[in-house]
């Protein structure tokens, strides 16, 4: 599978649906938080199927533990499989992190070491899995609140190296490199800077929550302008990727997530067209805090 | 893969215990404005609250009337004893109801709320039946080629939707009052046991106050006693039931909504 869209998506949640299937917004494409929509009927799995009438889809799951040492889970990919072959999906991404441990269910995206024990056991485990899927993985960069003593590598180098030993793709969330950034001290435009070109197959933007002392990737607010500057600047280096604005908790109606995604467009329409500079972005900013959705 | 394994090993043990016990945080690199301890405390708080917040949405009903405060000291003391063991994170809170049983015995405070394990059971089923699967429609064709012999071994199925429950207390009336789009309403006890049943139609769960006949049926249905039992049973106990009646209302009401032969499970 290969995104033949890109432009500019919106995670698709359950309170938004009558607002989406009544006004057809005009987005690019929906993503589907996939565990949702696993169930083997009712409204769920309909709303999957409903949505992909009319948009281009991309199935995000939280539960392939990429990182885990659990034996991988084929059941849960067998259930994965099927719903890719109903909605044929633009992409299959998950997140590079653990989330199980001895058949136990985290429900959170727990950070692995940056060692190369770990490059091997999860790029070993991804191959198997797009055996298994028989596609391209996407796998996500997480947000983290803390690094391990043991880590050899920077984040960025770790990334890199698995999406290159296992052939999978990128899926690059600025929100997570702020976050991380916040709370582990590294540098964002380091970290972007040293991401290649051709790796990257989407962009995740999203909202996190200031807790005084770190931030939480709680995906409950709008973009922050420093994420927001931050993608203007991966933007300068992968101009044609897709991009989609993530929310999840506290949800805001649904033309406010529109704005978002409109605001995304805008900058993605001005760097592909040339007619910004990049460097005084501020202007641009100011001008999409106030603009509202037609 | 032995130190992955056992950083995560560490890393699990730490997300099990509460945030006031002592935690083994040397795996974790130092620096920053938060102590390693204080990092891996943010990891406790996002997975707990992820799993208590699931609790508070099945059991929506049962968190309004202990308050939420009250409700999230139950659910965190379920999720210490009950880690999830799938995925998906709707099927989290099976055992909850009896849980909820066991808490009230062993909380005298609670005396006055005996109804609650069946409200959880109640608002489990209604959450089953949001996510059930999808029936297939009744094959009169296929029943109508079964031999004499294959009749007499024959099992009704109950839709993936249904669940069936009997309380000594007003429940339907309780998860009614307390959906938010109710006002205050009084609720008077009851003699008898109440009987409901929890369906799906047109995607939507369904809670309806069915007759104990009906139940018993359901009942015996679930329990894959055979079509020829139930006529023995039915002419045979004190309550006769009329099941030549009640069945086709039944699949009529897609409660039913297939068979199988027994000899072939």
């Amino acid at each position: 599978m290969q995104f033949t869209t890109p432009g500019i998506g919106v995670g698709f949640r359950s309170p938004h649906a009558k607002d989406i299937f009544t006004s057809k917004p005009n987005l690019d494409f929906f993503e589907l938080l996939t565990d949702n929509h696993l169930v083997e009927g009712g409204y769920a799995r309909q709303q999957a199927h409903l949505i992909r009438q009319d948009y281009p889809v991309t199935m995000h799951c939280v539960g392939m533990s990429l990182g885990g040492t659990d034996a991988i889970d084929f059941e849960y990919l067998a259930k994965i499989k099927q719903l890719a072959k109903e909605l044929q999906p633009e992409i299959i991404s998950d997140h590079l992190c653990w989330t199980s441990f001895e058949n136990q269910h985290a429900h959170d995206l727990l950070p692995l070491p940056y060692t190369e024990e770990a490059i091997i056991h999860v790029s070993n485990r991804i191959r198997q899995i797009q055996d298994y899927l028989e596609t391209t993985l996407v796998v996500e960069n997480v947000s983290s609140y803390l690094t391990y003593d043991c880590s050899q590598l920077n984040e960025w180098e770790f990334l890199t190296a698995i999406v290159e030993t296992s052939n999978c793709k990128l899926l690059l969330d600025i929100n997570n490199i702020y976050v991380s950034q916040f709370n582990n001290q590294i540098d964002a435009i380091e970290y972007i800077n040293n991401i290649p070109l051709n790796i990257v197959a989407e962009i995740h933007l999203a909202g996190f929550e200031d807790k005084g002392d770190y931030l939480l990737d709680a995906h409950n607010n709008q973009v922050s302008t420093p994420v927001w500057e931050l993608y203007q600047h991966v933007l300068k280096i992968h101009k044609h990727i897709p991009t989609l604005i993530e929310w999840d908790n506290d949800l805001p109606t649904f033309s406010i997530l529109l704005k978002e995604a409109e605001k995304a467009r805008a900058f993605q329409l001005s760097v592909n067209s040339n007619n910004i500079n990049l460097d005084t972005h501020e202007p641009l900013l100011a001008k999409l805090d106030h603009a509202t959705v037609t | 893969m032995q130190q992955l394994h056992k950083i995560q090993q560490q890393f699990w043990h730490s997300l099990r215990i509460s945030e006031k016990m002592a935690l083994n945080s040397n795996f974790i690199a130092k620096g920053g404005k938060l102590t390693p301890q204080k990092r891996l405390n943010i990891y406790q708080r996002t997975g707990r609250t992820a799993h208590i917040n699931a609790l508070a949405q099945c059991y929506s009903c049962c968190e309004t009337i202990l308050g939420e405060k009250y409700f999230n000291q139950i659910a965190m003391q379920y999720f210490y004893k009950y880690p999830a063991i799938n995925q998906n994170l709707n099927t989290y809170g099976e055992l909850f109801a009896d849980f909820l049983q066991d808490f009230i015995n062993d909380h005298t405070e609670l005396e006055e709320y005996p109804y609650l394990p069946d409200l959880a059971r109640l608002e489990k089923g209604y959450e089953q039946a949001y996510f059930s699967i999808n029936d297939e429609p009744f094959d009169f064709s296929a029943l109508s080629k079964l031999s004499a012999q294959e009749q007499n071994n024959l099992c009704l199925k109950l839709s993936n939707s249904i669940y069936v429950l009997q309380s000594d207390y007003p429940i339907y009336e309780i998860w009614n009052a307390n959906q938010s789009d109710n006002q205050h309403q009084e609720i008077q006890a009851i003699n008898e046991p109440q009987h409901l049943c929890i369906y799906r139609r047109d995607f939507k769960p369904i809670v309806e106050i069915i007759e104990p006949d009906y139940w018993n049926i359901l009942k015996y249905i679930q329990e894959h006693i055979s079509l020829s039992k139930l006529e023995e049973i039915s002419s045979t106990s004190e309550r006769k039931l009329h099941i030549e009646t009640m069945i086709p209302e039944l699949i009529q009401k897609n409660w039913i909504c297939g068979f199988f032969i027994k000899n072939s499970l």
